[in-house]
């Protein structure tokens, strides 16, 4: 769906838009991932988004600007974001390190437990 | 004229690896970098932190050092003197350029810093290298 590094889930009732995403992230394919969150997010038309990156095995600075990307589109909607990361994972590491919540002054919180 | 693109040596004190600038690559180096850690018993954590603090300078190198010009290579070597860090140094060929103009260029550096020590960076008409620690312990640098 996005590359054989990266793949996306979706699950619309789970309180919300669930999006799952599994594998790398990286500069190689971190604009195909954006542009098919942004194709879900647009079908779904959710009244809150849960992103779910517990499964995501490694992420960095690009994956980062990617979430700030759907952060900023779902704060012109008007979309409550929710980001789930479990602490020790790469992508709770990443959040920890890139103060997130300063970053985007909005509700990308990583969370403990996925 | 021959070119080395892509050249390995790895022993389990040192990783080398020559890779095209290419963001193709960086998953493959990932792999081999995993396979080196592996053999050397070094924990998940630190694997994780060590994968994202060279991957951050590899995807610096793949995104600056050649804009506008022939993508050349990037030399990346981790070394274990067998003190509490292991050593990283990314060498590209490249011109380096200011963050000025870059302005999403930081957010990269930002998560090396916060991860590494002692960063540095040497440029000259022949290129740019980029060297930094990677402490065993967790937070070391903060």
């Amino acid at each position: 769906m996005t590359g054989p590094l990266a793949r996306i889930e979706v699950d619309p009732d789970r309180d919300g838009l669930w999006i799952g995403l599994f594998g790398e992230i990286d500069l190689s394919n971190a604009q195909t991932v954006l542009s098919r969150v942004r194709e879900v997010i647009a079908e779904a038309a959710p009244e809150r988004v849960l992103v779910d990156l517990a499964g995501v095995e490694y992420i960095d600075s690009q994956g980062v600007m990617l979430l700030l990307k759907i952060a900023g589109s779902l704060r012109e909607s008007r979309t409550p974001l929710r980001l789930l990361a479990p602490v020790d994972s790469p992508a709770g590491q990443v959040l920890a390190i890139s103060h997130l919540d300063d970053l985007a002054g909005e509700r990308l919180t990583g969370e403990a437990g996925a | 004229m021959i070119v080395c693109l892509r050249f390995s040596a790895v022993t389990p004190q040192r990783f080398q690896r020559r890779i095209p600038a290419d963001a193709g690559e960086l998953a493959s180096t990932r792999r081999a970098i995993r396979l080196w850690l592996d053999g050397r018993g070094d924990s998940a954590s630190f694997g994780q932190r060590l994968l994202l603090a060279v991957g951050e300078a590899l995807t610096n190198a793949i995104e600056h050092a050649y804009r506008d010009r022939r993508p050349g290579v990037i030399d990346l070597s981790i070394r274990d003197d067998g003190d509490d860090s292991l050593h990283v140094s990314v060498r590209d060929e490249g011109r380096w350029r200011e963050a000025s103009d870059q302005p999403d260029r930081g957010r990269g550096f930002a998560i090396i810093r916060a991860l590494a020590t002692g960063l540095d960076r040497q440029s000259d008409g022949a290129g740019t290298t980029l060297t930094f620690r990677l402490p065993r312990a967790e937070g070391a640098p903060s």
